[in-house]
């Protein structure tokens, strides 16, 4: 056997699915795989992805997106004979079509973070990458947005620019266009939690246990006043155990005071003592409502 | 009314133990303790 290149094989001339036009971006959490492509085509499988896996989260849609991978670099011998010496890794910029809060929860979570994310298509098709094992993902790479600070005057569409960077040449080089028979952007703004922001009101007393914390429906002005104690949810601390909200206030205009203690007898937490907590409503296991993550260092 | 809510996780505690925590916390001052530790601990009926 020697040096000898591939050949094609094989030609679809009747049919085939089409190269379109990236019309959103979808952010898988890093690991997701579907078996198959009749999971991918499986629309119960996306929606438990979205509301009780939490490991797929679908953009509104674009507004434009530009193509960013470089040229190959060419090189000319002595010889003026020409060759292409790298295949330039994939990348593009996204102009979200999104509300100013999700674009600020965006800002917030994605600061070059690594992430894997499949393209919808138009038509509905999703372009993923397949394992050498035939599962399916998204394209490993770096998402990242930077705000330009002011809205555009004329670019109005602008505002929401979202960079991705591919990791793989080879994992775009072996992609696959899925055809699907739902849109999985509509269904999105079915089964996607609905955003909530949690933001401190002061700090965390340890003297009296409680921190004002105020919840909205992300940019929705009035307060969000049906959380119940059993909807807060502690990611992280420094080691702390049995961490629960003990008491919650009745809320005014969503304005809550939490008393969060530490310890099987409840005790309150102490200076030093630091805590990530979020708010995730469960309704018969899927969650239908989900807050950004707060984190609350007690220093007084 | 609404009452201020309190973690069902504490019906671990004994009723010292509930009783002490109920009265460490000011927030509580005007609930009924007894209400509260009941709920916690709703009483199975008796099959007749």
């Amino acid at each position: 056997m020697g040096c000898l290149n591939g050949f094609p094989a094989g030609v679809i001339a009747s049919c085939g699915a089409n190269f379109e036009n990236v019309e959103n971006v979808i952010i898988l959490r890093t690991g997701t795989r579907f078996n198959n492509m009749d999971e991918v085509r499986s629309q119960a499988k996306w929606i438990a992805a979205m509301n009780v896996d939490e490991s797929v989260w679908v953009s509104k849609m674009f507004t434009s997106y530009e193509v960013t991978t470089d040229d190959k670099n060419i090189v000319t011998f002595a010889s003026t004979k020409k060759k292409s010496t790298t295949n330039p890794i994939p990348s593009a910029l996204f102009y979200l079509d999104t509300n100013f809060c999700d674009t600020k929860m965006l800002l917030n979570v994605l600061s070059n973070s690594n992430n894997e994310v499949a393209f919808q298509l138009k038509g509905g098709a999703i372009h993923m990458a397949q394992t050498i094992d035939g599962k399916l993902k998204g394209f490993l790479g770096t998402l990242d947005m930077v705000t330009k600070g002011l809205s555009q005057p004329t670019d109005v569409g602008n505002n929401a620019p979202m960079t991705f960077f591919g990791d793989s040449y080879e994992e775009f080089q072996n992609g696959v266009i899925v055809p699907m028979d739902f849109n999985l952007t509509t269904l999105a703004a079915t089964y996607m939690p609905v955003g909530l922001n949690l933001a401190p009101v002061g700090v965390y007393n340890s003297t009296t246990g409680i921190i004002n914390l105020q919840l909205n429906v992300r940019c929705d002005v009035t307060g969000w006043d049906d959380a119940v104690v059993a909807d807060f949810e502690f990611l992280d601390s420094n080691s702390l155990s049995t961490l629960a909200v003990t008491t919650l206030g009745v809320p005014v205009n969503g304005l809550y005071e939490v008393t969060i203690q530490k310890d099987l007898v409840p005790t309150n937490l102490e200076v030093g003592d630091f805590i990530k907590v979020r708010i995730k409503v469960l309704d018969g296991g899927v969650i239908t409502y989900l807050s950004n993550d707060l984190y609350v260092s007690v220093n007084e | 009314m609404k009452k201020i809510q309190i973690n069902e996780s504490l019906s671990r505690l004994s009723k010292k133990q509930f009783e002490d925590w109920f009265k460490s916390r000011k927030e509580l001052e005007k609930e009924d303790m007894e209400a509260h530790y009941k709920a916690l601990h709703p009483t199975k009926e008796v099959k007749k």
